[in-house]
């Protein structure tokens, strides 16, 4: 079993509900060998291409990670190659370590890019609160903390000191 | 003793850290060790040393494929 990622590059003309439709085409595709698993679909957004590709200036990064052996990647790539919604795709092999966790599902991350800076901020929001929090208990706890931060360099110190008499 | 303090350290030896980001996804890294008109900057100047110089031309070569990184720039255009 081996593990498998590949980017590919929609239509810029796509909007969310088209968009989704290839992104399950492809799915499927992948998993029309039953040894094939997806692991993770990320949707990058629409960039601007380093390149002008099929006349497009701007495009629609996906990201699929899926694992199997390896049979069916040239099919999956030849559909892909025949895809008109795709402008550009890459299949690399990658280790375990690589493969991200699956976050927020597709809709989500569709629908996510307009709403992303209202997320942000409440975000934002929710951690000025708990940072308060957080600062509060500190300060209930700053006098214990003192008396333990004492005693733990005491302890450090002799240890120090110990070690210096070892490597003397 | 000139030479000695011009020598250049690899940057993924000194911080090893760095070494995880030589892929294709991380374009804007990669970006450090292309020059202004997208060509790879050979590693007698940036002081990149062989083995790793070799992983990111393959992965510069990668990103270019999939439009992140360019083949060239035409800097006449600017």
């Amino acid at each position: 079993m081996k593990h498998y990622e590949t980017l590919y590059i929609t239509h810029p003309i796509l909007e969310s509900g088209r968009l989704k439709d290839t992104i399950m085409n492809v799915q499927k595709l992948i998993e029309t060998n039953k040894t094939n698993k997806i692991l993770c679909t990320e949707v990058w957004g629409k960039k601007k291409l380093a390149y002008p590709i099929e006349k497009q200036k701007y495009g629609t990064y996906v990201l699929v990670q899926y694992s199997g052996n390896g049979e069916s990647i040239n099919n999956v790539n030849k559909e892909l190659e025949h895809n008109v919604n795709i402008l550009a795709y890459l299949t690399v092999e990658i280790d375990k370590t690589e493969i991200h966790k699956q976050e927020n599902e597709i809709d989500d991350q569709i629908s996510g890019f307009s709403s992303d800076e209202k997320n942000n901020k409440t975000n934002e929001i929710s951690k000025i609160k708990e940072k308060e929090k957080q600062d509060q208990n500190n300060n209930s706890t700053e006098n214990k903390d003192e008396t333990t931060e004492k005693s733990n360099k005491e302890t450090t110190n002799e240890k120090t000191k110990a070690d210096e008499l070892k490597s003397e | 003793m000139k030479m000695m303090n011009n020598k250049r350290v690899c940057p993924f030896k000194e911080d090893s850290s760095l070494i995880k980001k030589i892929n294709y996804k991380e374009h804007k890294f990669l970006k450090k060790f292309i020059t202004e008109q997208g060509k790879i900057i050979p590693g007698y100047v940036t002081g990149v040393s062989a083995k790793y110089q070799r992983m990111l031309t393959k992965e510069i070569k990668k990103a270019r494929n999939i439009a992140l990184l360019p083949y060239r720039v035409d800097v006449r255009n600017y």
